[in-house]
């Protein structure tokens, strides 16, 4: 029970994080021929990578998040840190995954010139809607937390 | 703080965690994960237990904000019964009053659950402040507030 592995927390989030590093890893590893990334431009390739090492990251810290409350000498003074650090990871959250659908925009419309705002406006629906969504499931969480900050406050 | 001493402490304690465990989890099995995460929780915060307040002290804060911080979504409460009662549970029944009483709790706010857990535990306004952050007459004005609700709540669903 005091060992990390054997948390039930610990293991979804684990799974969650062993399957999106494979996933992206296939993607990082086949895309090249698969989506001609040597037919695009150079910057195109670099923004798909970079969103890619973006969401990986955002897993990675996101598991780092399951780790220990710690102390902090009171319940307000240790929920308003727990609150300060899913505010800034929720953030990261919304922006990772918005930068996976703008570097994916990016990388396929590179080579196309024809009807360009098609991909545009198909991207720009897309990353509205995951921005809004993604907004709302952290905009709850978050409520939920600061209003338990609000209730053990003078 | 060594493991075994530490399991021997949690061992004495384990009325409080189950208890916490209780008033913010519904079903057995989120309980049974949220157990598992205080645990955990407080093995890890050990280095910072620095011995200045008492063990259950700090084990409430540790475990209360384990409990509050968790967001992830609970399993619906769903219990399994061997058999059908035969006849309704009997009113005046403790251990009916007892899940009643649970219930109301379970319907508050994170942190009303908190306060009112620790005075339950028989805590002094004064304990329930210096591990809450409250002042000892926040304590008493919110407790006031919340066990209002709580016979609101126990008025509404008899």
């Amino acid at each position: 029970m005091l060992q990390a592995r054997t948390r039930t927390v610990y293991k979804q989030v684990r799974r969650q994080l062993l399957w999106e590093v494979c996933a992206f890893s296939v993607i990082l590893i086949f895309y090249y021929d698969a989506f001609d990334g040597a037919r695009k431009p150079v910057y195109a390739n670099i923004v798909l990578v970079a969103a890619i090492l973006a969401v990986l990251t955002h897993s990675l810290l996101g598991y780092r998040r399951v780790q220990p409350v710690g102390e902090t000498g009171h319940l307000r003074g240790a929920l308003e840190k727990q609150l300060k650090r899913l505010r800034v990871y929720a953030i990261y959250s919304v922006l990772s995954r918005g930068a996976w659908t703008i570097a994916l925009a990016v990388f396929f419309s590179a080579t196309i010139t024809v009807h360009g705002w098609v991909f545009a406006a198909a991207a720009g629906a897309i990353l509205t809607v995951q921005v809004f969504w993604l907004s709302r499931i952290w905009g709850a969480r978050i409520r939920v937390l600061r209003d338990a900050v609000k209730q053990v406050s003078a | 703080m060594d493991e075994t001493t530490f399991l021997r402490l949690i061992e004495d304690h384990q009325d409080i965690l189950y208890k916490i465990c209780r008033v913010y989890r519904s079903a057995p099995e989120d309980r049974k994960d949220l157990f598992q995460e205080i645990v955990y929780q407080l093995w890890k915060s050990v280095p910072g237990f620095r011995g200045q307040s008492a063990f259950s002290t700090w084990m409430y804060r540790v475990a209360l904000t384990t409990a509050i911080a968790d967001f992830r979504k609970p399993r619906p409460p769903l219990r399994y019964v061997e058999q059908l009662p035969d006849r309704p549970g009997e009113p005046g029944n403790p251990e009916e009053a007892r899940e009643r009483l649970f219930r109301a709790i379970g319907a508050l706010a994170p942190a009303e659950k908190a306060l009112i857990t620790l005075y339950l535990e028989d805590l002094s306004y004064r304990e329930i402040a210096a591990i809450t952050g409250l002042s000892e007459n926040n304590v008493g004005v919110k407790l006031n507030r919340i066990r209002h609700k709580i016979e609101q709540l126990l008025k509404s669903h008899p």
